[in-house]
Formats: structure tokens, sequence, C-alpha cells
């Protein structure tokens, strides 16, 4: 009987029922989007790293740009703890005017690091040492197929023909982003570089036996003399590859926060808009005489099918929508990981959040009586004064907190955020009434607005409206605001590699030529590489990016915290390397200040000799001089950088390099701007994540908007008959109804748009958790605050016009009784 | 309705996000472009490349010509003849090509190397209408020329040319006669008189006429000598060395490669890309590679005995039956050279390869070995000589001790080496082991010490009179070999392969050998009259005048020179082979540049005082040496 009762209060208002449940699985979906983001890049970028080494030779040993360039096998087998070694040649060549990436392995090994899924063609059909394999994207892209081929030019000007034998899946080998790979065998690669068939490998992947870990046996290999000029590392540095997740994760996660308060309002706030109808619903029960355990039967039951239905909703939302955000990540999806564990704890929050708030009416009808549950006395609390009062202090310090503690930056910045966006939905409510109140009590105002503006102050449905678009319009605005300015931050600084050309292989003997190039304006030496800072007397590290030059200063857009004269006299002294300033900020390394630098496995003292600033790398690098690089890690330039003229481009430049000197140099030139053109794409990808990941937020906070709207709708349908009865015309009712709306969203969209300031402040003190800190972060903000603003007005114009949108008008009746 | 109008749009609002997901699913899953092989396009573009390369060969052989020519286009040219005889071994050498397995990329490559090789003619012979002094140089390659551009320029895999060479030899035993056949039947086809259709011009009726003449006489050859049993145990045992040809040959063209596509020389002296500023462990490493492959080789060698004697005695056996055949086909020539070239590799590189193998130990056991050798061949402009003799003789100390020769020894191996290199002269005179030989016995700093003369009773003054005397007899006749019948066999090869020699270079020629022989006292009545070309038809001329001088050359001068040298040899080992010399090289000084004003180095004095004594490590020069073979 109480289960049929149940049921029956869930069919009859299907609609309301339908639209809990939407509501309860767009939160699960939102949670879970959240709690997945930062794994989704993490896989995307560790994927990069998995195809080059495959995940089973743990250690790599590879050539350096100052040391040795080829290695040997027999000194890394000839170790006990080494399973077995796998040597490749691995090296970039020109296709049709485009960088590949040529990898070389032994006869019949093609596939020994990591797998090949052949999608054209057979691994049995590898008989020739220039047979290839190619992945379908690769093959899409050069617009080839099984039987065509690659053709290589040497620098000796000998054309030398490669034959696609399989065309692969884009996984394992392939599944990486980055210079297309051409899998070929050693001996038909190396004819390329010395005009032979002879093996010469510049990598080797080792296994470890059993028993030996990765790194232990990097430490051992390490202290192998035949290796003292190589690099020997591990084959996939999870750390690296954890800070670049976090680092372009870092502002989703916390703005994931707001996202997630959001979820927790799109539940609570549909859920109690109907309390005072539930509570006549359970005088009704109690006066014909149903006990307490029958109506908390017959509302649980009620309640966990609209969980159940919600959770199911729910996986097909997240998993969906996961898959959404994955395939703009990666551009193409075979399969998708689901971390079940989020799922579940998605699932569990939505259902308890449901169970929870739909007990609400419940629980408090039970502590009234029956009158007080038919009759709602509306009677303030002290609690109503002194939770905004106590709310809006605590944000005040936590915010002030964060801008003048340095070690509580990041704490305080998250707790001020979180705290902002409560603030803002508690006083949403006393905002929207204070606001309208002159439209009520004034007597000139026209029916419909005064109908409107007293909706609003008495209504607590529109009210909750209110608190939910506001939550809804930081949480997107934020989202969006962190959506361009992430793009800005993390690839604006290319806009500086635009006229620079970069030529590697080469020695400072090289620069006299390749001076001579036509459209060429400055020509100098930089080493280009990444090194490993520790600081703060050793006990932090942290991997970076080395810029070795002097004049590197006047190619890139560097200001200057410590005297321009005193850094250019610095930079041609020994010992030096100079930071960023939010280096400074974020790790408090002072000028002057020793710090350790690892460059090729050398590890050597230096002294921070100044700080610049500048956008390049969003300040994750350190310059240093020539004679430092020397002198003390005995590294030499071994790239050459060009600025081009004005009235050239660096692409001109770069076929004038390639054609002139082919047959007598080797040299891998490309713009600059070429050269990060993967970088680009993967940094793309992921801001489209993130963009995707805001677009879905929006639609998803649009559909909770439009359900708990129709439900305040529909339990608004006396208050719409007694005024119908009264003699008001159903287009009155429908502007008053609409002008309602208007009212609701531009109160809420500048009272939004100013917390934003405010949330954007709090979210960049947050980031510093995370060991970022972006100089240009409010100029991107203010630079984009009109998306910022067009989205936010987006969503308060389509909340203002639902009524019209869903025809509200169209259900105005009397019913019959 | 007007009811259902929320609902309708409430449904649609849910089902958004359902929709969208969807949609963006089955985007992630969509149609995949056809990648497989296009079998239809393969095999057009097969045919289209054997095309191509048939009209290639055509305009390698005269710009004039196509692969397309009609009937009557032929008979109006005045080279009709060896339009056809041309066209057919051309047929010959692309269908063997195009049965051989070749992949249809490789033809390409094969028709992108001749159509650069057609463009590197063109551009020649516009440098020689602009350049005066030039006007004499032909501008066609050599066939040496041409196989060992091929080789590096082709792109084609080590295998894959071996496989080739292979096939093409393979297929001219086989098909020779069937080639000459069909060449001598459509010549006879455009002289049919009962053709009414093509009006043939009187030149190229005579061109056709010489040419019919020509073919039958080389398939009477064919045919005396590669019919029947012999062809078919020739085919047998090509085919049971077929291994042992491709082993050697893969070898011997990938190291072509990497001597003359100059990359080794670029990763030895610190060349310029992927190979620049290697370090001492990367040059070790590199030739640690190429020991390896020579290892492999030599292990072959070792392991294959019977396979390579077989093969050995395949190609002793062609080359005894085509050395008097003359091959006025460049195709048939470059073939018949191969099998030539077969024979000298085969004799030579199992010895070249022990000795290499057996001195690379001094790369671990010497410390200093590497980076002397990187400093006197990144310095070799700069640097002295006689410190590459310091080198070979810390080398060749290392293959003493690895092989633990003794003196006696060394001395045996050392003359088995030059047994093996008079036995290629005999069988070969034009072989390049005669630039070996030369540099061996003919060093001016000699003074002719090793030469056996009877000085009882004659004073120092009359022994090096002597002396001198026996130089000049080892001398001359080389002189005359090397220089004088060496431009005269590369003017009638292009006599033969052109028919465009000028009068005045065959006379120039012909003169010179002439007054050599005469000089060196050989005076014969046909010798006297050879000198002044005959007015017309120089053809019959030129053909005889040759084989007369060449036969004088092998009959007298070789025999001769052999001899004389065979006097000075154990003479000169046993001087090299003294205790105590190779280790007092190997122990010298290095001399380093002197930057400064000119002025002699006391260290240098010493060492080519000691150099002078040790022309046996010329012989180790025989690599780069081996790299002219080809040339």
């Amino acid at each position: 009987m109480i289960a049929k009762l149940a049921f029956k209060n869930v069919i009859s208002k299907i609609w309301r029922t339908l639209a809990t449940v939407v509501a309860v699985a767009i939160s699960i979906a939102a949670v879970f989007l959240i709690l997945s983001f930062k794994s989704a890049i993490y896989d995307y970028i560790s994927r990069n790293s998995i195809a080059n080494t495959g995940t089973e030779y743990g250690v790599h040993i590879k050539y350096s740009p100052n040391g040795d360039k080829t290695i040997t096998i027999d000194a890394a087998r000839a170790h006990e703890e080494v399973e077995d070694v796998s040597p490749s040649l691995e090296f970039y060549w020109l296709f049709n005017d485009e960088y590949v990436s040529l990898r070389g392995f032994q006869e019949g090994k093609l596939d020994s690091l990591n797998e090949v899924r052949p999608m054209y063609g057979s691994m049995d059909d590898i008989k020739n040492v220039d047979d290839v394999i190619i992945s379908y994207t690769t093959a899409k892209y050069f617009n080839l197929r099984l039987g065509d081929c690659f053709t290589f030019v040497s620098t000796k000007n000998v054309p030398y023909k490669f034959e696609v034998k399989v065309i692969a899946e884009d996984e394992g080998y392939f599944g990486g982003r980055g210079i297309p790979v051409v899998l070929a065998n050693v001996k038909g690669i190396s004819r390329i570089i010395i005009g032979s068939e002879t093996e010469i490998y510049n990598n080797l992947y080792i296994k470890a036996k059993p028993g030996v870990s990765n790194s232990d046996l990097v430490k051992i290999l390490a202290q192998d003399p035949k290796f003292e000029n190589l690099i020997v590392e591990e084959s996939i540095n999870y750390e690296k590859i954890g800070q670049s997740a976090t680092n372009f994760s870092a502002t989703v996660q916390i703005v994931g926060v707001a996202v997630m308060i959001l979820a927790v309002f799109g539940i609570a706030i549909i859920l109690l808009l109907s309390t005072n109808e539930k509570r006549d619903y359970i005088a009704k029960l109690s006066i014909i005489g149903a006990s307490k355990k029958q109506i908390a039967g017959i509302f649980l039951i009620e309640l966990a099918i609209t969980g159940l239905l919600g959770v199911i909703l729910g996986v097909g939302f997240a998993t969906g929508l996961h898959a959404v955000v994955l395939f703009a990540l990666a551009g193409t999806l075979k399969t998708f990981k689901i971390v079940a564990w989020k799922l579940i704890v998605s699932l569990i929050v939505g259902f308890i959040l449901t169970m929870v708030f739909g007990s609400y009416p419940m629980l408090k009808a039970f502590r009234g009586t029956i009158r007080d549950n038919v009759v709602d006395s509306g009677k303030k609390t002290p609690l109503t004064y002194i939770v905004p009062i106590g709310l809006a202090v605590l944000t005040a310090v936590t915010f002030i907190l964060g801008f003048t503690v340095r070690p509580l930056y990041g704490i305080m910045g998250i707790l001020s955020l979180v705290l902002i966006i409560l603030l803002l939905a508690v006083l949403m409510p006393i905002v929207l009434k204070l606001c309208v109140k002159p439209f009520a009590k004034h007597k000139d105002t026209k029916a419909p607005l005064k109908l409107a503006a007293i909706a609003v102050t008495r209504n607590k449905q529109t009210v909750s409206a209110g608190r939910l678009l506001s939550v809804g319009l930081v949480a997107i605005m934020l989202m969006f605001a962190i959506w361009k300015m992430t793009t800005s931050v993390f690839t604006g600084y290319m806009n500086d590699f635009k006229n620079i050309v970069f030529v590697t292989n080469t020695t400072q003997d090289d620069v006299p030529v390749l001076s001579q190039t036509e459209g060429v304006d400055r020509v100098f030496q930089v080493y280009w590489g990444e090194v490993k800072i520790s600081y703060n007397g050793g006990s932090k590290e942290k991997g970076t990016r080395l810029i070795g030059s002097k004049e590197v200063i006047d190619a890139f857009d560097f200001s200057f915290i410590t005297p321009k004269e005193v850094v250019m006299q610095r930079l041609d002294e020994d010992g030096y390397v100079f930071i960023d300033k939010s280096m400074q900020r974020l790790y408090n390394i002072r000028e002057g200040e020793e710090v350790n630098i690892t460059l090729d496995g050398k590890t050597k003292t230096v002294k921070v000799g100044g700080i610049l600033s500048s956008t390049l790398f969003t300040g994750n690098y350190l310059v240093m001089g020539p004679k430092t690089l020397l002198d003390t890690f005995g590294a030499k330039t071994n790239n050459t950088m060009i600025t081009t003229k004005s009235d050239t481009t660096p692409q001109n430049v770069v076929n004038i390099i390639r054609s002139k000197y082919a047959g007598e140099h080797n040299y891998y030139a490309a713009a600059l701007i070429d050269m990060f053109k993967f970088d680009i794409s993967f940094l793309n990808n992921v801001f489209a994540m993130i963009g995707i990941l805001a677009g879905i937020i929006l639609i998803m906070i649009a559909v909770s908007l439009s359900s708990s709207d129709m439900v305040a709708h529909g339990i608004r349908i006396t208050e719409r008959e007694m005024l119908m009865c009264a003699g008001m015309s159903k287009k009155m009712l429908f502007k008053s109804e609409l002008l309602e709306h208007f009212l609701v969203a531009i109160i809420t969209f500048v009272i939004s748009v100013a917390t934003v300031f405010a949330l954007f402040a709090a979210l960049l003190n947050a980031i510093a958790l995370f060991g970022l800190y972006f100089e240009i972060a409010w100029p991107t903000f203010i630079q984009n605050l009109w998306v910022i603003v067009v989205v936010g007005f987006a969503l308060c114009a389509y909340y203002a016009l639902i009524p019209l949108i869903f025809a509200y008008k169209k259900g105005y009746k009397l019913r019959a009784r | 309705m007007k009811k259902n109008v929320r609902k309708i749009i409430c449904v649609v609002l849910v089902l958004s996000l359902v929709v969208l997901a969807l949609a963006m699913l089955s985007a992630c899953n969509k149609k995949q472009q056809d990648m497989s092989r296009d079998t239809q396009k393969d095999a057009q573009a097969r045919e289209a490349s054997c095309n191509t390369m048939l009209n290639n060969i055509m305009k390698v052989a005269s710009k004039d010509w196509n692969s397309s020519m009609t009937d009557q286009e032929i008979v109006s040219l005045d080279d009709a003849g060896e339009y056809v005889s041309n066209y057919y071994w051309a047929k010959f050498f692309v269908d063997t090509l195009n049965h051989s397995g070749l992949r249809t990329m490789k033809l390409e490559s094969v028709n992108a190397f001749i159509e650069s090789e057609l463009k590197k003619r063109d551009e020649k012979k516009e440098d020689a209408v602009s350049s005066a002094d030039e006007k004499q140089e032909e501008v066609i390659l050599s066939a040496t020329d041409f196989i060992l551009d091929f080789i590096s320029s082709s792109g084609l895999l080590a295998q894959e040319t071996a496989s080739m060479t292979f096939a093409i030899i393979t297929s001219l035993l086989d098909n020779a006669q069937t080639v000459y056949t069909a060449a001598i039947e459509k010549c006879n086809n455009l002289l049919n008189p009962g053709r009414t259709d093509i009006e043939v011009t009187d030149k190229a009726r005579i061109s056709i006429q010489k040419e019919i003449a020509d073919l039958e006489r080389s398939r009477e050859y064919i045919v005396n000598t590669f019919s029947g049993e012999v062809k078919k145990e020739l085919l047998q045992s090509m085919d049971e060395g077929k291994p042992g040809f491709e082993v050697l040959f893969e070898t011997v063209f990938d190291f072509g490669g990497l001597l003359s596509t100059g990359q080794f020389k670029s990763v030895i002296d610190g060349g310029k890309g992927a190979m620049s500023n290697l370090s001492k462990n990367d040059i070790l490493n590199f030739l640690d590679s190429i020991r390896i492959k020579l290892a492999n080789m030599y292990m072959y060698f070792d392991d294959n005995v019977d396979d390579v004697e077989k093969l050995k005695d395949t190609f002793d056996r062609i080359s005894s039956i085509t050395n008097t055949f003359i091959a006025k086909n460049k195709i048939v020539y470059s073939a018949l050279n191969m099998v030539r070239y077969v024979n000298t590799i085969m004799d030579m590189l199992p010895i070249l390869t022990d000795l290499l193998l057996n001195c690379w130990t001094v790369f671990e056991n010497d410390e200093t070995f590497i980076d002397d050798i990187i400093t006197y061949f990144i310095k070799a402009n700069k640097s002295y000589e006689e410190n590459a003799y310091i080198l070979m003789a810390r080398a060749f100390m290392e293959y003493k001790k690895n092989t633990g020769d003794t003196v006696e020894e060394s001395k045996e191996y050392s003359l088995n080496f030059i047994d093996t290199i008079d036995k290629n002269i005999a069988g070969d005179i034009y072989s390049s082991c005669i630039y070996i030989f030369l540099e061996f016995v003919m060093d001016s700093g000699n003074e002719g010490k090793y030469f056996d003369v009877d000085t009882e009773g004659k004073t120092a003054e009359e022994i090096k009179q002597a002396k001198d005397e026996m130089m000049n007899k080892l001398s001359r006749p080389l002189t005359a070999v090397f220089i004088g019948l060496g431009g005269l066999r590369k003017t009638y090869e292009k006599f033969l392969t052109l028919d465009s020699v000028k009068k005045e270079d065959v006379t120039y020629r012909v003169n010179t050998v002439v007054d050599m022989l005469t000089d060196m006292g050989i005076v014969s009545e046909e010798l006297k009259h050879i000198a002044t070309i005959p007015d017309g038809n120089t053809d019959p001329w030129f053909t005889s005048v040759y084989n007369l001088l060449e036969g004088i050359i092998k009959d007298e001068l070789i025999p001769q020179a052999i001899r004389v040298a065979d006097t000075c040899m154990p003479k000169y080992f046993e001087e090299i082979y003294v205790p105590g010399v190779l280790e007092d090289m190997a122990n010298s000084n290095w001399v380093t540049h002197d930057d400064g004003e000119e002025q002699i180095d006391p260290d240098r004095a010493v060492l080519e005082e000691k150099v002078k004594n040790l022309n046996l490590f010329k012989m180790l020069l025989v690599i780069p040496v081996f790299a002219k073979i080809f040339r």
C-alpha cells in the first residue's frame, strides 16, 4: 500500500519527477567530470611517454647533446640486473617538407617496446629493411596507403624510399601526440645518415630483472663509465607528467569546487522547492491517520525511486559527457577509461544528497504540528541574521589573508573562494528582496511589475531560483574565465616565436655560415633544454626549461626586476643563473641565493644572478650565460636561433636553409613556432577540453535551472489560479511571470559579475597550492571579460526567457475542483 | 495539442544532453578511410615504370632516341642499327628487372637515377660546349662509374643491388642469344625489300647492315661458348653460388655506399648534421658496427667454403670464356666487368678482412690509437703522411700479436697476397690491382735497391747504373700498360660503345703507345705502319690496331714486369720483416705540424727515413685503393 502510494506520487507528478531526476543526474555528472578531469589530462600526457617507451623497458639511455651520440648494446647487457635491452636509432627527417620521427629497431623487433595493432597489412609483411609501419592518422595526414612510399633524401642527396607495409591503429607507439612516427628497421634508416645499412644506435631501452627497480637500475647504469657521456634515466618520468597534469588542471580543479557547490545546490533547491507542498501533503496524510513510519515509508520510497532514476541517468550522463570531453582532448576515441571509484563516489553523493534534501520537508513536517505544516508561519530565527554576517566576516578575513600571508596564499585562496560562493548564495535572496522592494512598495508601479516584485520578495521558489542562478552564473563565468586565461597563459607567449627560426645540430662555427642566409636578422647560438633546479638549500626540486644564451634576452620580451646592465654583465660571467619573477614569488628564491642545477646528469651549484620577468613558458624557465654553461657544466650551445627580418617569413628562411645547406649539412631547421606545433596542438586540445567542460556545465546549469523553474512553476499553480479568479488576464499574468524572471536575472547578473572579480582573485591565490603563478592572469581576465560577461548574460537571458521558451502561458487555466 | 508544447520542449531539452553525448560518441567512431593496397594502381605504376625506364635508357644512349619510335622513324636515323641493338638490350635489362622481383618503388628509384644521369649528361654537355678546353671530353660515364654512382645514388638496398646484379648476369647467360637473335630479326625486318611501308635512308641501311654483322658475330660467339651443356652447367653453378654471391655483394655494395657517398669520411672527420660533433666513443661505436659487418661476412666465407669455391669457379669460367669477347653493348660490358670484379674481390676480400679483423683490437688495446686516428683524419690536410705509417705499424703490431705469426709466416702471408695480385693481373690486365702493384714496386725512394744485379767487380756507380736499368725495365712497361694502354683502352671503349670518338684522339692514343713500345725496343713491321689512320671507315683499322697493341703488351710487357717484380719481392720482404723494424716504427713519435716558417722537423726527418724502408704499409692503404677499383 505504502509502495503503491509512493509510486502513484511519482507517476502523478511525472514531469516534476523527471525534472528532479535530471537535476540529480546532472549533478552526478558534474561531480564526476570534475573528479575525472585531472586524471584525463594525466592519461593524455602519459600516453605520449608510454607511446615512446612502452612500460616494460623502464630505463632509457639516450644520446646527449653534449656527450656521445651513439650507444653500443653490449655494455648494458653486461650488467646482471638487466633482463633485456632494446636498442634503437631515432631521429627526425623531412618528408614533404614536414618533419617525421624515424624510429629504427632491430630486425623483427619493431614492436619490442610497444604494441602495434595493424589495421591494414600484417607484421609478417615486414620483410625488407625499408618496410615501414605508420599510424592511421599519419597515413591520412600524408595521404598514404599500403604500398605507397616515403622518400627521405639524405644530406648527400640520395633518395631513400621506404614502403608502407603496415598501417596501424593510433595506439601503442602511435598513441602519443607530436611529430608523426615512422617505425622502421634500423638498417634501413641508418642509410639516411651514414649511407650504409650498418646498425648504429642512439637509444637503449632496458628492462630490469624481476626484483630490480627502475630507479636502482638507473643508478647502477649511470655509474658505468661506458654511459658517462650519455643520459641515463627512467623511461617514463611520472613526476613530470604529474606536474604537467597539475599545471593544466589546477584551475579547473579549483573552479571544480564551485561546480560541486553548484551540484549540491542543484539537487537541494529542486528538492526543497516543494517543501511547503510536501508538508501540506504530510498534514493531509496525518489527518487521515497515517503514522510517521508510514509517511516516512512513502517519502523514502519516492525519494529512492527518484534517486535511483537519477543515478541511472547520471551514469549515462557522466560516462557520455566524459567521453565527449576526452574526444575533445584526443580527437579520436576508441576506448576510454572510467575510474570506477570516481563514478561510484559521484553516484553515492548524488543519491545521498537526494535522500538528505528530499527528506528535509518530511523531517520538518514531523517536527511541527498539522497546523504548522498547513500554514507556514515564515518566522525568522536569529540564524537568519547570524549566518550571513558571520559568513561575510569569515569571507573577508580569509580573502585578506590570502593576499597578505605568503605561506597561506593557496589555502586562504581556496577557502575564500568557497566562502564567497556560499556568501553569495546566502545573501542573494536578501539582495533580491532589497532590490525589488521599491517596485513592490511604489504605488505607481504598473500591475505586472508590482506583482513580479512582490513575488520576488515573498515567493520562496523565486528566491531559490535566484540563489541557484547566482551560483551557476559565477561557476560558469569562472569556468570561461579560466578557459580563456589558461589558453593565453600557456600558449600566448608563443607569439614571441613567430619571427624566429630554430636550427639544431649546429656549432658556433655555423653562426657565420647561417648569417649569410637571406632574410636573416640576428643569428646566435643557444642551449635549449630541460634541467632541474633545487632550491631552499636543496630541500625542494623542480623541473624547468633552460635557455643558454645572452642574446636571447633581446630576442624575447623580457623585463628586468634586477637592473638590465647587471643581468647582462653577469651573463658574461661564470656561475650565474637567472630566474623568472614567478619563481621568486612561488618559491621565495632570491637574487644571490645559491641553487643547484642538474644539466645532462651533472649537478652544480650556481648563484641566482637576477630576476627577470617574461611570459615565456609561463615563467617556468632559467636563463644562463654561455660561460656558465661551458665552464660550469661543460655544455656547449648546440642550436642556432635566428630572428628574421620583417620583409620575410620564418618559413622562407627555413626553406632557404634547407635547400642551401641540404647537401653539406644536416641542419634540423624549422620555424620555432612550427617546432611547438604539436605542443600547441596538445595544449589546444587540453584547452578545448576545458572549453567543452565549460560548455557542458553551461548546458547543465541551463537544464538545472529549467528543471527547478518548472517545478517551482508547477508548485505555484494555486497562486496563479487565485490571481486569475481575481480577474487577472492571462496576458498580464504571463507578463508578470516574465518580469519576475527578468528582475531575478538582471539583479543576479550584476551581483554575480561583481563577485566573479573577487572569485578570480581568490582563484589566483588558490593555484599557488599547485605551485603556479600567472603573471598575466589579470590582464588576460580583463581582456576576455567580454566573453565572461556574454556567457553570464546568455545564461541570465535564458533564465529570463524560460516562461516564454516553455510556453507557460499555455498552461494558465482554472482547474475544475 | 497546446498542452503538449511544453512537454515536447521539455523532452527536447532533457534529451539534448543525451543527444549531444551520443552525437559526439558517434563522431569518435566515424567511418575510416580505406587504406588498403590498390593492386590495380600498383600494376599500372609498375608497367609505367618499366616503360619509362626503357625510354630513359634509350635516351641515355642517344638524345635522339626514344623507346617508342616507329619503324619509319628508326630507318630515318643515321644510326638505325645501333638503335635496334640498344633497344633490345635495354628491353632485356628492363624485363630482367621487372621479373627480378624488384619492387615498383625501386624501379622508380632506378628511373630517377637514370634521369639524374641524363640531366648530369646534359649539364656536362652544356659545360663542354661553353669550355673550349673540355671539348675533347666525352660526356658519357664509364660503366664502372655508372655502377658506382648507381650503388651510391639510387637508394637501393645493398641486397637489392646484389640481387639485381645477380639477376642480370644470370639472365645474360641465359638469354643473350635470344636478345641477339631478336635484334638481328628486327634489323632484317627493317631491311626486308618486301616492306613498302617504310623508306630506309642510305645511312640507316649501312648502319643496320653493320649492326647485323656485329650482332651475328656476337651471337655466333655466344652459341659457340654458352650454349648447350656449358650454359646449363654455368646456370646451375650460378644458382648454387647465389647465396654466397649475395652475401658478398651485399657487403661490398653496402661498403661502396658508405665510402662513395662520403659519409664515412664525414663521420671520421667530424661531419655536420646527425653525425656531427661525434665523440671518440661514437667513432669507436661506428667502427665497431663496421667490424661486426665484416666479421659476419668473414664468418660466412669461413662457414661456406664450398659454396664460395663453387661461385669462384663459376666466375672464373665466365671470365675465361668472355675474355676474348668484345662486349659492344654497355649493359653486357658492365655485367661482364662485374664478373671480373667479383673474381678480384673474392680473392682479396677474405685476406683483407682477416687482416682488418686481426688489427681491430688495436682500438681496445692502444688507448691513444683512436685519438691519433681522429687527429690524423681531421687534420688530414695538415698532417704528415708519415703519421699514417705510424698508425699502420701500430695496427700491424696488433695483427702480429693476434695471429702470433712469426716473421717468416708474415713474410709468407705477404707473398701469398702478392701471388693473388699476380694471378689477377694475369687474368685481367686492367684490373685495378695494378695500382697496388705500382705503389708497391715503383716507389722512387727505393732507387732500385731491391733489384738483384751482379755486383761482382763493379763499382758503386756501375751497380747503381745496373739497378737503374732494372728499374727502367720494370717501370717503362708498367707505364706503357698503365698510362699508354689505359688511355687507349678508354678510347677504344668509347669507340665501341659510342662510335663517336674523334680521329685526333685515336691518333694521339695509338701514337703514344707505339712510341712507348718503340722506345722499349719493341719494333715490328706492323707497328711501323699503324700510326696513320686510313681514310673512310676506320672501324676495322682501329679494332685490329687495338688488338695488336693489346697483344704485344699482354704477351711481352706484363710477364716482363712480373718477372722483374718477382726477383725483387723476396729481397724486399727480407728487409721489411727484420725484427724490430715494425716495433720501431710503431713507437715513433707523432709528427706534429709546425705552423711557423718552413723548417725541417727533426722527428719527421727520422720518420721519413724509416718510411722509405716500409713500403709494405702502403699495402695497408688498400682500403682507399679499393675504392678506386670501382672508379
